[in-house]
């Protein structure tokens, strides 16, 4: 079947795709300036025997293309090294930054898909009218509102009414409940979760908006009215799904700035998440982790465009040709 | 009483800075249970405009006046939501361009279901037996309707929408060039479906097109529009015989005859603006046999005899000064001040 010919091909390009994220990740961090054991902070008034004992033991001293080998074999083993600054396997450090990074970014994002869709179909379909002027201008402001200056005006706003750093209440001693535990993680989520859902809904609604109104200017449309479809009707059986399919790869497009967005949010609302975590890496020169994070990060939009390529799939099937 | 009657149809189009384009100008025509009938005239004459708004079809920034009866009934009188029960179940169209008249993300069959369970004519598997009935019937195997339309030709595209256009049985069909994006083999495959079709199920036909030949072909009888107006109406016969009107005779002699050994004849000029009144003909600037009070004077649209009209002011000269008198600007054209009569051939 050639559905299965499409699906085959974008896994396979998917899979390609890692792999040189994975080795443009090692080679980029052999290229630093520097290594573990030169860093004098680290290792103060090491003698170069002892320097070289280190090299050694960390496998420093090995040719390039043998540690990327090492590199290859310990990374299909799930391992991803250990964090100079805390001593604690990679792995497990960065799946639990993950754990609090995608329901934050996640909740921002499918809300920015839900409101921009809506008032995009809602403006193409009030086209002129006051609602439409609203809207347009809305999205256009926040599209062009960089991701720091939005999120520190929120916290600006809201510092008095909601909790603007972490994810949940450090002070809170003693058992407590499960439904007040995520009652605290949601009022902690909000700001930054908000902070994602502006930066993104304005361009989905933009592109939502142009798509629809194109969509609505075709001869099936025109059909669909001269079959007697009340306009409800005509948007939710044969426009819309139509019109979706630009927002399919918009979404896909974006996911990379996703990704890349949550570390400025997570910065600014201190939510421990990855983004949070790769800033304090970068802050103690901690390589191990650094790598990881940008391996995460790679391996993360390249699976959700994957997902994209499906969602598109499924939508148009002029795509099976 | 026809089975439909547009009467002094208006259509205007907002245009930016309050302007406004007159694009249909008081059109009227009847049309019988059964009936063939041509809309011809040049591109942007307004055919399309007359089709869409006689379905209420036309964008918000279009002002519709007139009226159009189906079987007596006045169907837009009742705004948008009365209209609809109209369409597809008492006129059903085939778009200009009807390539993409499918929706590319629907069924075939489906989308000629759809219409059915939304007037209620049929459902269930009911529907979707007599869809694939219909798509037989247009020349498709039934079982081609579990395909998407970009699966299809572009004659079997416009089949499938001829078939959904008979989706709801509907008693007129409205086709805006059916067959331009085809080729000629096609075309004719599908003109033959059309005539077949009307005559089996006594269906009445609307075919709008610049294409004479198949309208001298297919339409008992024919309209000519120029600059949002019919300008004549009649037999086809009498209008490629006889025409009433210049424009009528030179658009025929505008078109290549295959067998004819006579040399194809351009109509020089374009047509007026419409977005400003125009005085006296709208055709005068191209015409090859104007009198002075053509400048001024808006011919009126009159009997010419059984079934015939015409709007020209020639039809007030006796006929044989009427006729001395055809192509005498064209001929004369040299010299101006050619008398009434001087330019015969
Ligand atoms: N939505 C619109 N807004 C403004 N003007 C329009 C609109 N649609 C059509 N017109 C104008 O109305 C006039 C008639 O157009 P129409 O499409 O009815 O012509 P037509 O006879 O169908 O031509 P064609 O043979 O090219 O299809 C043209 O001058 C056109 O520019
Ligand atoms: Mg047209």
């Amino acid at each position: 079947m050639r559905g299965a010919d499409y699906v085959i091909k974008r896994a396979g390009f998917a899979v390609l795709t890692i792999f040189v994220a994975i080795t443009i990740n090692f080679f980029l961090f052999r290229v630093l300036p520097g290594n573990a054991v030169a860093d004098l902070s680290r290792v103060p008034r090491a003698t170069p025997q002892l320097r070289h004992a280190l090299e050694v033991e960390f496998g420093l001293d090995k040719p390039k293309w043998e540690q990327y080998l090492i590199y290859l074999k310990q990374l299909a083993h799930g391992n991803m090294g250990v964090s100079y600054a805390t001593q604690q396997p990679v792995s497990t450090l960065l799946a639990n930054d993950l754990k609090n990074t995608i329901p934050m970014v996640a909740v921002g994002t499918i809300a920015a898909i839900l409101i921009g869709v809506l008032t995009g179909i809602l403006s193409a379909w009030r086209r002129g009218s006051a609602l439409d002027h609203l809207s347009t201008n809305l999205a256009i402001a926040f599209y062009a509102f960089p991701t720091q200056f939005l999120g520190l005006m929120l916290l600006i706003l809201f510092a008095s009414v909601l909790p603007t750093s972490g994810m949940m209440n450090p002070f809170v001693l003693g058992p407590e409940s499960l439904w007040a535990r995520l009652k605290d993680i949601g009022a902690h989520m909000i700001l930054p979760a908000l902070t994602v859902c502006l930066t993104l809904y304005g361009e989905f609604t933009l592109i939502m908006r142009s798509s629809m109104l194109e969509t609505l200017g075709e001869d099936y449309v025109l059909t669909a009215r001269a079959k007697g479809l009340p306009d409800r009707k005509i948007v939710s059986r044969h426009a819309l799904r139509n019109a979706l399919l630009p927002i399919a790869t918009v979404v896909a497009i974006s996911l990379g700035w996703i990704v890349g967005g949550a570390i400025l949010v997570e910065f600014i609302f201190t939510w421990p998440g990855i983004g949070w975590a790769m800033w304090q890496a970068i802050y103690q020169r901690d390589y191990p982790m650094l790598q990881g994070g940008f391996l995460v990060l790679a391996v993360s939009v390249i699976v959700l465009n994957f997902i994209a390529d499906l969602a598109y799939f499924r939508l148009d099937p002029r795509i099976k040709e | 009483m026809s089975l439909l009657e547009v009467r002094e149809l208006h259509v205007w189009f907002d245009l930016q800075e309050g302007r406004e384009l007159h694009a249909v100008q008081g059109v009227s025509f009847g049309l019988d249970a059964g009936e063939r009938f041509g809309l011809v005239g040049e591109s942007g004459c307004g055919k399309t405009t007359t089709i869409l708004g006689l379905m209420g079809l036309l964008p918000p920034t279009a002002s519709v006046a007139g009226e159009v009866l189906v079987g007596g009934e006045s169907i837009l009188a009742g705004g948008e939501s009365s209209v609809r029960s109209h369409r597809w179940n008492d006129i059903a169209m085939i778009f200009q361009g009807a390539m993409n008249a499918l929706n590319p993300v629907k069924k075939v069959l489906w989308q000629i279901v759809e219409p059915m369970e939304l007037h209620g004519i049929a459902d269930g598997t009911q529907a979707r037996r007599m869809a694939g009935d219909l798509l037989e019937m247009v020349g498709i195997p039934a079982s081609a309707g579990e395909r998407y339309p970009h699966e299809f030709s572009g004659g079997m595209r416009q089949r499938a929408a001829i078939a959904m256009a008979l989706a709801c049985q509907p008693k007129i069909l409205l086709a805006d060039e059916p067959t331009t994006a085809l080729d000629v083999m096609v075309q004719a495959q599908i003109l033959e479906l059309l005539v077949g079709l009307s005559n089996d199920l006594g269906l009445a036909l609307v075919l709008v097109t610049h294409d004479l030949p198949v309208v001298a072909q297919v339409c008992e009888r024919a309209a000519v529009m120029y600059a949002g107006e019919i300008v004549e109406e009649g037999p086809t016969e009498a209008l490629y015989h006889a025409p009433r009107h210049p424009y009528t005779r030179l658009l025929f002699a505008a078109t290549p005859d295959l067998y004819g050994d006579e040399a194809v004849v351009s109509i020089p000029g374009a047509p007026p603006r419409l977005d400003r009144a125009i005085e006296g003909c709208a055709f005068r600037p191209r015409c090859d046999s104007s009198l002075d009070r053509c400048e001024s004077e808006h011919p009126e649209f009159r009997a010419m005899g059984a079934g015939h009209r015409a709007a020209c002011h020639l039809n007030d000269l006796p006929g044989e000064e009427r006729a001395a008198r055809e192509g005498a600007r064209r001929a004369g054209s040299a010299a101006p001040a050619a008398t009434p009569g001087g330019g015969a051939p």
